[in-house]
């Protein structure tokens, strides 16, 4: 028997495919704190562990900022480790959450979106993560239970290489992913350790053995073999912006290979190759938009859909190179700071025949966004290909037209 | 330090007002429109509504002026209380209530400010700013609905699950030791500090009471059922089931000290106990400014002022 034959298929919501995720990785560390709609990743790693399924200690503290500094002190000390969070939880440990990039330690955080408060609420959008957008974490955006699993698998090995050492975020939408249950592929035990190798501390950097005085004098405060402070955030910039964005792709490309499946790396393009209209968003953002532009191709329309798979590193190049000749690009943000937008202006800024980049506010806690009203915008967008100044670059959806 | 008291006789004989509703709670007929045919979102049973009225019971026996309350609230199945309340009301994120009522009492002196929080927000994720509010002595009075869970997000166990008994995250029982939180309030500086359940609904009434009537921070832990989360999981799946529990394995703090201390183990010891009075700290503030504002003190010079005696 292959190791691929003993991949399963089986019925899982997102939470459960983060959980099976983190498992198959091997976690070590399983840090708990419960808030809605992420906390079932927790409670089900927490039954594994409980069945025997997986052999780890369970970190259960008071909040959110005591559990991410476990999770810190864990990895640091050599030992994966898996926490799942959002909203006012990733607020509440702004701390050590803005301490990992910087003092370089690979923690992998999941988040089913949710929401920023007030007011008061448990939908879902993307906010949550996209306030962590300029503090150099590598950011995935996944659209379904199937990348959420895959995805985390491959966050390990991306974090944990020695020549990133930076933290990941793994995000899928809340409830619309986190609770909607799919058949998925689980790989098998085999394939995943093929493709993910233990966790291995990078030489002198474990907290357990480093020379303490060694390491608070020099990795912590003067910023480590005695690099200074600017050299320090070169290093890290340069090794999410440049490095980062190829070990990604490579990560993805190897996971093709021992696993079979995958999501073209930094972006995915759907129908491009001609499209004159192209549609780009996170996560089921773009399954919107693919539905829209079938739709708008069957009345001879040339829509594609250009799917961001990390916000963080931006794939600037990635896209410029799938929007081609396009000549009108629509982002699909589904947060109040329009990020997608902004970003998507810069990215092709200085691209040939640069097309129009319209910004789209949709869905934002929940709101419905059926795809007869991606189709809708899909029209605006042919309409400034006619008149430009006809039609508002950045607007929000608030209405809807049921599908 | 600590003293105990026994409820007094006379207080005993008094009985509570049966429908002070009308005034203060919103759901009782004086809603606007818009808000008629509202109702609690607590499950049936819930000990929630139970220390709801033992609340506003406590605000008729002092004839408290709904205009002049505030109370402050964060996240839990509590946290819409504030809501169903004619006072005002100020809310924050997870934990903060303390620190946002310190402010609120600092701001204007003249209010009655009652955090509403459950014994995660309270002892959990606002842990910190529970023991500063009390160190302080800020006068302000911290309502903890104890029901031994995050109820809201699912039953999972907290700083105030008692050791061995079962959650959605302590299947096999809760391994580690659990907060006292009146010991806490005390240590931490509070003058009054009560405990009371959602069965014994006259002690509560006046514990509460006690705890406003109280010159500085004053904190009343209110022992709730969720059985909807807690009592299934630990044999009571009913509301009547909880409540029964807390009749049986209460005493209050008068039989307690009369008792081998083996004989109190396992039992919730209900009462009030209090602190000798220490400055409250908006009052010390006010006096100071108004000092400072007569030219009556001087700010210290540096390194040459002498040291004030301590008093
Ligand atoms: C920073 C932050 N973390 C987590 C949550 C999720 N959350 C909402 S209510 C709650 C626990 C509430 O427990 P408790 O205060 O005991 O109130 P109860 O629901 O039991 O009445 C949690 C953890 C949150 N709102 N904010
Ligand atoms: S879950 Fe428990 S605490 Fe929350 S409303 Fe229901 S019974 Fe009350
Ligand atoms: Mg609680």
């Amino acid at each position: 028997m292959t190791t691929a034959e003993q991949a399963q298929s089986v019925i899982r919501t997102g939470n459960q495919a983060a959980a099976e995720g983190a498992r198959l990785a091997r976690v070590g560390v399983v840090c708990f704190f419960p808030i809605g709609p992420s906390d079932e990743v927790g409670e089900h790693l927490v039954e594994m562990v409980n069945r025997g399924q997986l052999d780890a200690r369970v970190i259960d503290l008071e909040n959110e900022r005591s559990v991410i500094n476990a999770q810190i002190t864990a990895t640091q000390s050599g030992v994966r480790s898996t926490f799942s969070t959002n909203s006012e939880g990733l607020v509440f440990a702004y701390q050590p959450l803005i301490w990992s990039p910087y003092a370089r330690v690979p923690i992998v955080v999941g988040v089913a979106h949710r929401s920023l408060e007030p007011p008061t609420n448990i939908q879902t959008d993307d906010h949550d993560t996209i306030i962590f957008r300029d503090s150099h974490w590598i950011q995935f955006y996944c659209e379904n239970a199937q990348e959420v699993l895959d995805t985390m698998i491959q966050a390990y090995w991306i974090a944990e290489r020695h020549d990133i050492q930076l933290p990941v975020f793994v995000t899928w939408p809340g409830w619309e992913v986190s609770h909607a249950a799919m058949p998925i592929e689980v790989p098998s035990q085999e394939q995943v350790d093929e493709f993910l190798p233990p966790y291995e501390l990078l030489p002198g950097r474990d907290l357990l053995t480093l020379d303490m005085e060694e390491f608070y004098s020099n990795a912590s405060r003067s910023g480590g073999e005695g690099a200074s402070y600017i050299e320090q955030r070169y290093a890290i910039d340069h090794t999410l912006n440049v490095v980062a964005k190829q070990a990604i792709t490579e990560a993805h490309e190897r996971y093709v290979e021992v696993v079979g499946r995958g999501y073209g790396g930094l972006i995915e393009s759907y129908r491009t190759e001609d499209a004159e209209v192209i549609l780009v968003g996170l996560a089921n953002m773009a399954t919107r938009g693919r539905q829209a532009a079938d739709a708008m191709r069957e009345q001879g329309k040339r829509v594609g859909v250009i799917k961001v798979r990390t916000l963080r590193p931006f794939p600037s190049e990635a896209i410029a190179e799938a929007v081609g000749d396009a000549r009108v690009v629509m982002a699909f943000d589904r947060n109040p700071v329009h990020t997608l937008f902004h970003e998507l202006r810069s990215a092709l800024y200085s691209h040939p025949g640069r097309p129009a980049v319209l910004g789209r506010v949709v869905a934002l806690a929940g709101r419905n966004f059926s795809s007869r009203d991606a189709e809708e915008l899909v029209d605006e967008a042919f309409a400034a290909i006619e008149d430009p100044a006809a039609v508002d670059e950045l607007s929000w959806r608030m209405e809807t037209v049921a599908d | 330090m600590t003293t105990v008291e026994a409820p007094r006789a006379t207080e005993r004989r008094q009985p509570v007002k049966p429908k002070p509703m009308q005034e203060y709670i919103e759901v009782f007929g004086n809603l606007p429109d818009e808000k008629q045919g509202r109702h609690f979102r607590y499950c049936p049973g819930c000990g929630l509504g139970i220390a709801q009225s033992a609340i506003v019971r406590a605000w008729d026996r002092i004839g408290l002026d709904p205009e002049k309350v505030v109370t402050v609230g964060g996240s839990g199945c509590y946290a819409v209380m504030g809501s169903y309340l004619t006072a005002s009301q100020a809310h924050m994120g997870h934990g903060r209530a303390c620190a946002m009522a310190t402010a609120i009492k600092m701001s204007d002196p003249e209010l009655t400010v009652i955090t509403l929080q459950g014994d995660g927000d309270g002892m959990a994720i606002g842990a910190q700013h529970f023991v500063h509010a009390a160190r302080r002595n800020i006068d302000i009075t911290v309502v903890i609905f104890n029901n031994f869970v995050y109820g809201e997000t699912g039953g999972q166990h907290g700083p105030t699950t008692p050791r061995t008994t079962m959650t959605q995250t302590s299947p096999y029982g809760m391994v580690e030791n659990e907060f006292d939180i009146v010991n806490m309030a005390l240590g931490a500086g509070a003058g009054y500090a009560a405990r009371t359940t959602v069965f014994h609904a006259q002690h509560m009434v006046r514990a509460i009471e006690g705890a406003i009537r109280h010159k500085g921070f004053s904190v009343v832990e209110i022992l709730q059922n969720c059985h909807e989360l807690w009592g299934k999981r630990n044999g009571m799946p009913k509301a009547t089931d909880m409540l029964a529990w807390y009749r049986d394995n209460s005493v209050t703090s008068a039989q307690a000290a009369k008792l081998e201390p083996e004989d109190v183990l396992g039992k919730f010891v209900i009462g009030t106990w209090t602190a000798p009075d220490r400055p409250e700290m908006s009052e010390e503030w006010q006096k100071l400014v108004a000092r400072v504002q007569a030219g009556e003190v001087e700010p210290s010079k540096g390194a040459s002022s002498k040291p004030p005696a301590l008093q």
